[in-house]
């Protein structure tokens, strides 16, 4: 009987414990802030309908937008988000829980802007979602732009971390820009910084203390023109190769 | 109804004017959207598809709903070759001629092997030169990625290249 007791006891402490976790989640609403040209939304399982401004928005709610239009959507944390023209996304989620406010979009094709609040107490975690990718917004504000086959992310501020479908990471900062094309590597910052050198031969140079440490965070050896698969820097490289003497010796000192 | 027409006109009106109070008209769905949305989901576009992107890349499609009358117009506009304009609304979009088809909607004049292969636009050489070049001009100004001439064009890019075409158009 005793035991029984016991059982009874530990079936409603987990109960309890399972209704309060429950009740510590609690979705969170957007609304439809400005908006011109075509834009529809498919609210749940009810048919495509045209938006209108004010309109409220939840989680499963799918957005499609057509030529010449735009709509800015305000969610409830005030992290705002523009939807360019020829876009297709869902709200995959939004809800609040005890550690962060958690936000989704399932970006099909097209381009968002997104620009997440942070504030001190609240923690942020803000994705976007692409065919060929995952994007999560560290810093405050992005451009996330989907095709069929490549995602690019353009940073404005703060810093966005990025991975492709293969789980390649790269760490974006304000500024940059990032491609994930499908079954490519990613194509980070230090490879646009490269490319960039063999048209200015002192552009490595002129790289500031931010843009090397980027240099040397994301160096890997297949980055060295000069053919040198080692990471190490190849002396018979000729002067456009430069900046990629910099960026291996950064490579080379964990210093960096 | 009768009993709607027993009521004097200001009565009317009032009546009226509660009724579309109550049930408004329901704001009418784009075209455009449902359309962009079909396409999105395509694995191949279409001849027809492209023609009618395109037409309403150019803010036409109120004035021209139907394939032939798109078409055409594209074709007296000189988007479309005289090659290109014969095909048919269900037959495949390769790359290269919706290369041709971009560079010519947004009037790039491109570089000297562009130039130099614009004279062959019109006869049968005009995927080896014309289109092939309006490839990659249109790969190096970001519009498209770079492939096959002949290779097929889904829906999804089809909606990215007038996308960045509307992208273009807007910086110039």
């Amino acid at each position: 009987m005793r035991v029984g007791r016991a059982n009874l006891v530990l079936i409603l402490v987990i109960l309890i414990l399972g209704a309060s976790s429950i009740a510590a989640l609690y979705a969170l609403d957007v609304v439809v802030d400005q908006l011109e040209g075509d834009v529809e939304v498919k609210q749940g399982k009810a048919d495509w309908a045209a938006a209108t401004a004010g309109m409220k928005l939840s989680a499963g709610d799918q957005i499609s937008t057509g030529f010449d239009s735009k709509l800015i959507l305000k969610f409830e944390d005030n992290s705002v988000v523009t939807v360019k023209p020829l876009t297709q996304f869902t709200i995959d989620r939004f809800f609040k829980d005890e550690a962060a406010i958690h936000t989704d979009l399932a970006v099909k094709i097209g381009a968002v802007r997104a620009k997440v609040n942070r504030t001190a107490d609240t923690a942020s975690d803000f994705v976007v979602i692409t065919p060929t990718s995952v994007v999560s917004v560290r810093g405050t504000e992005e451009e996330v732009r989907v095709t069929e086959k490549a995602t690019d992310v353009n940073v404005i501020q703060g810093v966005v971390k990025a991975e492709n479908e293969r789980g390649q990471p790269a760490s974006i900062a304000k500024g940059q820009e990032a491609q994930m094309e499908q079954g490519k590597q990613v194509v980070s910052p230090v490879e646009k910084l490269v490319e960039k050198s063999r048209t200015n031969t002192v552009s490595g140079f002129g790289l500031t203390e931010q843009e090397i440490q980027i240099t040397g965070q994301y160096t890997s050896p297949t980055f060295d023109p000069g053919g040198a698969s080692t990471g190490q820097s190849n002396p018979t490289a000729t002067s456009s190769s430069a900046t990629t003497m910099v960026v291996s010796t950064c490579d080379t000192h964990s210093g960096c | 109804m009768g009993l709607l027409k027993k009521l004097s006109p200001p009565r009317q009106a009032l009546f009226a004017f509660f009724f579309l109070l109550l049930f408004p008209f329901p704001v009418p769905l784009h075209a455009d959207t449902a359309f962009l949305r079909r396409l999105a989901d395509q694995p191949v576009a279409n001849f027809g598809d492209a023609v009618s992107i395109v037409t309403h890349f150019l803010n036409q499609e109120t004035k021209r709903s139907d394939f032939e009358s798109q078409r055409d117009f594209l074709r007296q506009q000189g988007i479309l070759s005289k090659r290109l304009a014969v095909k048919k609304a269900d037959q495949v979009i390769q790359k290269g001629e919706l290369a041709e088809m971009a560079i010519k909607t947004l009037g790039i004049r491109g570089g000297i092997t562009l130039r130099l292969a614009r004279p062959w636009n019109e006869n049968f050489l005009s995927r080896y030169f014309f289109q092939r070049y309006a490839l990659k001009e249109a790969v190096f100004l970001k519009l498209m990625k770079d492939e096959d001439i002949r290779s097929v064009v889904s829906g999804a890019e089809l909606i990215s290249t007038v996308s960045k075409m509307s992208e273009y158009r807007s910086d110039e």
